[in-house]
């Protein structure tokens, strides 16, 4: 070994690493490296390069990346990926991770337990005996527990330790419960107290069974007659705490427990969800709760009411009958997404055993707007509750048997297909109805403009010294008077009910009335024509409106039908699956079944007002207009009143000159047409033919004339309304030809003629044109603002004067110059 | 050319096999802080990052089986990076759609355009931090408190070995062994874990 060896020996270093070498040697060995520096560089790069060394440094410099309570359940959420990746024969790792930790959430959770003085519970909670944990939380963790005043079993829900430290949750969590204990009813949980000390935390009734969750896991989809029982009570359930005034906020099949043996139904969990919401809101800014079942207001985070509970309602019945929730994706956002935006796929394509009428039920409950959902749960029991005794009927109704039935009430028969099913009108059809509906009302501020103007033309001619009222105008201003409010009238009708034929006679009147009432309106009652129409194609629309008409024209061809007030002779064999309230059968009515709802009645009500004032109105105006025409007709009034019109004859000697009229002051404006006139409002231009006579309303206007492009004059013409059938003569005296030729087309110039403006610039190199009438002609060579030359030149009526302008000069340079001789320098 | 005092099957290699449940814990417990940090840094939200995180490890655990070792196609690291970024921007976009609908979880987002993908450097950063903190918490049993100070002071805070002797009673020469010791071990140890020398 040699020890001043200052070359590193790798295999000696390797042997220092691995302690391999001789005592001996190492001792050299590392003497070496004690003092020479090329082997400690050599030691260091035998390990790791450079790079390696500088990263680690680096990266170990920072502290690890952090990893906080999300992450970890991040990590257990990743641990059920590892089963499904690896569920082949390892089941080990993954449980017994996954039981350690629970274990040591167990012990955690429970520390606020007094210890008891029996080994076989877990501690005690105030008098309680806790024996067992049954559920667990976003709120916290329900307890079984032996109350031994009563020896009765009792379930303890306890508030989270993390939620009881945020002041809001625990008084929250508090109120909520003393109004969950105010509801008693069959199928609500009983609330035997509410307690805050160790933490918050409520005893209630202990129910051994499954939840509707467990059930639908272990089951799948439910039967008919299952779902209707279960979601009838609980839409009772609700409907008795919708009483009280609370609102659940969490109804999904979790919360809905199903009593052992007979499954009744027990809600739970009334408004903790809200103070859990509260909690966690505030903490992290994200959506606490199960969003698979909220309503679309929920996930927005706006204020809830009863309307919302049913929402929840639907998605839970959509769950018994579909095996799964409506709005199922992959992560809570786009399951938020889903709930408020896409509607859910129908329930009969999931179970095509679902009838009709339930469909419509659940779509009606899954509305996004509240005011589209039934109106209350009371409603929605009634009905699931009438369905079911259909359902549990013994024998299947025929005509005969059961005669007594509302007219219009659907009956659905379990085993007959013939029998006329009439379901009420889903959601989204009446939603597309009432749009059609609305549709109308877009056409009521156009027409109105029209009948405006001639209303008030007709109240106020009798005032004004141009009574030109004639038997024409009276009629149409009554056409108009009665067409007016059709638009509105057809929107109401459709909003009250559904039906074809006034849809589609409302429209078809609404598109001619229009036409005369003002012609702006056309376009838009046609494109509303073709909407409805298409909406039309649709099935479900054409049903919905064609099944109105179907029961309106023919009530009796149902063999159910009966008069209303007579009770159901309905066999239910079940005492407690009935409603303390047979469902009324008024209520099934499809109209006043479905809505309208209050909302849409008072839109109605406000419609109808509205169309009753126009109409008056109208009546008024028509009464003014008939009043004017009488005194008129009835005076001698009549000789002397003039016209609205005037004749006008504009004479123009020189083919040459092209005249065109425009009106730009009338003296009348009635906005309604006088026949054979000419020119009625200032959009209006008409090119004027020599000596012809034009009929033109009273009024000033402009004449413009041109030779060859270039304006050469305009004057002001007034036409007065004149009862004589001569009219009046404007003639347009021409002056001389003038001729300019200018140097380059570049040269830029201006002719005025008696000071007035008629041509600027070069139109062309040689301009020639008729100056109307003969006058002063002004000359001018420019240059920007600069004057060069300018020339002032008398051009007689008949004379022809030709120029050449330069930039630098005018020159006249012909007295007679004839077109086509160009002279050039 | 490094020590090889004993080897196992990469991490990596592990995976791969759908029975070995443990490989998988181990490789979660190694990637998901990495990812669900990155991803926090890239301004998603606590419940976000989680969602996009297990998304990309689900992903990882699909389509661990069709990626090669080979170094030439690209490192693991780099395959993991445009695992994270096609998910993130995947997530992006829904998250443009749904801004509108859940306010507060976009506040932070929304700045940033769906399209804009993540830095590469920012990852290959996280990325080493995570591995090198993994195989130092590994080795670091195999080690006697001393030895890993000297190590720590000398690789890590670059005091100079004599200081470091003195400090903790030992030799200059066993600081320097000590250092490259535990080196070794941690860097077997990186190799082990994302297999990128396997």
């Amino acid at each position: 070994m040699n020890q001043t060896s200052p070359h590193p020996d790798e295999s000696q270093l390797r042997g220092l690493l691995k302690g391999t070498l001789p005592s001996g040697d190492e001792a050299a060995v590392l003497n070496l490296l004690e003092r020479e520096p090329a082997w400690q560089a050599a030691l260091d790069r035998l390990v790791a390069d450079e790079t390696t060394w500088r990263a680690a440094a680096e990266s170990l410099k920072k502290p690890p990346l952090a990893s906080d309570r999300t992450l970890r359940s991040v990590l257990a959420s990743i641990a059920s990926i590892e089963r499904s990746h690896s569920s082949v024969n390892t089941p080990t790792s993954g449980e017994t991770l996954d039981s350690s930790a629970s274990d040591a959430d167990h012990s955690r959770d429970l520390r606020f337990l007094a210890p008891s003085d029996d080994s076989a519970y877990l501690g005690k909670l105030g008098p309680y005996l806790i024996e067992e944990v049954i559920g667990r939380g976003g709120f916290g963790v329900v307890l079984k527990a032996r109350d031994p005043r009563l020896s009765r079993i009792v379930a303890i829900k306890v508030l989270a330790p993390h939620l009881a430290t945020s002041g809001t949750a625990c008084q929250r969590f508090e109120r909520e419960a003393r109004a969950a204990a105010a509801v008693t009813h069959e199928h609500v949980i009983t609330i035997y107290a509410v307690e805050s000390e160790p933490l918050p935390h409520l005893v209630m009734q202990y129910i051994s069974g499954q939840s509707l969750q467990e059930k639908l896991d272990r089951e799948g989809p439910l039967g008919m007659k299952e779902t209707l029982r279960i979601g009838m009570q609980t839409a009772a359930g609700l409907a008795a705490a919708h009483k009280q005034g609370l609102v659940h906020r969490d109804i999904k099949p979790a919360n809905i427990l199903l009593e052992n043996g007979i499954e009744r139904v027990k809600l739970t969990d009334f408004g903790l969800a809200r103070a859990a919401d509260d909690a966690s809101l505030t903490r992290s800014g994200t959506i606490a709760g199960t969003p698979q079942y909220m309503s679309p207001e929920q996930a927005r985070g706006e204020t809830v009411d009863a309307r919302s509970d049913l929402f929840s309602l639907g998605t839970v019945l959509y769950a018994m009958l579909a095996g799964h929730s409506p709005f199922r994706a992959d992560s809570t956002l786009a399951v938020l997404k889903r709930v408020c935006d896409d509607p859910p796929r129908p329930i009969r394509e999931v179970n095509p055993d679902v009838p009709e009428w339930l469909a419509a039920l659940i779509d009606r409950m899954l509305a996004k707007a509240p005011a589209y959902r039934p109106a209350s749960a009371q409603e929605v029991a009634d009905q699931l509750g009438y369905y079911l005794s259909q359902l549990q009927q013994p024998h299947p109704v025929s005509g005969k048997e059961v005669p007594r039935w509302p007219s219009v009430m659907p009956v659905i028969l379990p085993t007959s297909t013939t029998a006329p099913q009439t379901a009420p009108i889903a959601d989204s059809v009446r939603q597309r109805i009432d749009r059609m509906a609305y549709a109308h009302l877009a056409l009521i501020p156009l027409s109105a403009l029209g009948v405006g103007v001639a209303v008030i033309a007709g109240m106020t001619q009798s005032l004004s010294r141009y009574g030109d009222v004639g038997l024409t105008y009276i009629v149409f201003t009554w056409i108009m008077a009665l067409a007016f409010p059709i638009p509105l009238f057809t929107a109401l009708l459709t909003l009250r009910r559904a039906s074809y034929r006034v849809l589609m006679a409302g429209t078809l009147l609404t598109l001619f009335t229009s036409a005369l009432l003002n012609v702006s309106c056309v376009p838009l009652t046609l494109g509303l024509m073709i909407w409805v129409l298409v909406q039309l194609q649709r099935d479900d629309v054409r049903a919905a409106l064609a099944g109105t008409n179907r029961i309106e024209k023919q009530p009796t061809t149902t063999p159910l039908t009966a008069s209303a007030n007579q009770s159901l002779a309905v066999p239910i064999p079940d005492e407690k699956l009935m409603l303390a309230k047979p469902a009324k059968p008024a209520k099934f009515d499809p109209f006043a079944d479905a809505p309208p709802t209050p909302t849409r009645g008072r839109t109605a009500t406000v419609l109808l007002g509205l169309a009753l004032l126009l109409g008056g109105l109208m009546m008024l105006g028509c009464l003014g207009a008939v009043g004017s025409y009488f005194w008129h007709n009835s005076g001698n009034a009549q000789a002397t009143t003039p016209r609205h019109s005037g004749i006008l004859t504009v004479q123009i000697p020189d083919r040459r000159l092209k005249a065109t009229l425009r009106l730009t002051k009338a003296e009348y404006s009635g906005g309604f047409p006088i026949p054979g006139v000419a020119i009625a409002d200032p959009s209006q231009q008409v090119q004027v033919v020599s000596d012809e006579s034009y009929r033109l309303i009273a009024g000033e206007y402009a004449i413009t004339v041109k030779s060859d492009d270039v304006t050469v004059f305009s004057d002001t013409i007034r036409v007065n309304a004149d009862v004589s059938s001569v009219g009046q003569k404007y003639e347009v005296k021409p002056g001389g030809t003038l001729t300019i030729e200018a140097e380059s087309e570049g040269t830029f110039m201006s002719v005025e003629l008696n000071g007035q403006l008629i041509m600027e610039g070069v139109q062309s190199r040689s301009q020639r044109m008729l100056v109307v009438p003969e006058g002063e002609i002004h000359l001018k060579s420019l240059f920007g603002n600069q004057v060069y030359a300018e020339k002032w030149l008398h051009l007689q009526s008949g004379s022809q004067k030709g120029v050449l302008v330069t930039q630098r000069s005018i020159e006249v340079i012909s007295d007679s110059l004839t077109p086509g001789i160009r002279r050039r320098n | 050319m490094p020590v090889e005092l004993h080897t196992q099957p990469s991490l990596l290699l592990r995976i791969r096999q759908p029975t070995d449940g443990d490989a998988w814990r181990q490789f979660v417990e190694l990637y998901a802080p990495l990812v669900y940090g990155f991803l926090r840094k890239q301004g998603l939200q606590d419940a976000d990052a989680a969602d996009v995180a297990q998304d990309v490890l689900r992903t990882v655990a699909q389509r661990i089986g069709e990626l090669e070792y080979d170094r030439s196609r690209g490192s693991f690291r780099g395959w993991l990076f445009s695992v994270v970024n096609s998910r993130l921007m995947d997530f992006r976009r829904r998250h443009q759609r749904e801004r509108a609908l859940v306010v507060a979880a976009a506040a932070e987002v929304a700045d940033r355009g769906a399209e804009e993908s993540a830095s590469s450097t920012e990852w290959d950063l996280d990325y080493q931090r995570q591995v090198f903190h993994a195989a130092a918490e590994r080795v670091r049993g195999d080690f006697g408190e001393s030895a890993w100070r000297a190590f720590w002071q000398a690789a890590v805070e670059g005091r100079p070995a004599k200081e470091i002797a003195a400090d903790l009673g030992m030799s200059p020469a066993a600081v320097y062994l000590a250092k490259a010791r535990v080196m070794n071990r941690i860097r077997e140890e990186l190799d082990t874990l994302t297999g990128e020398s396997a």
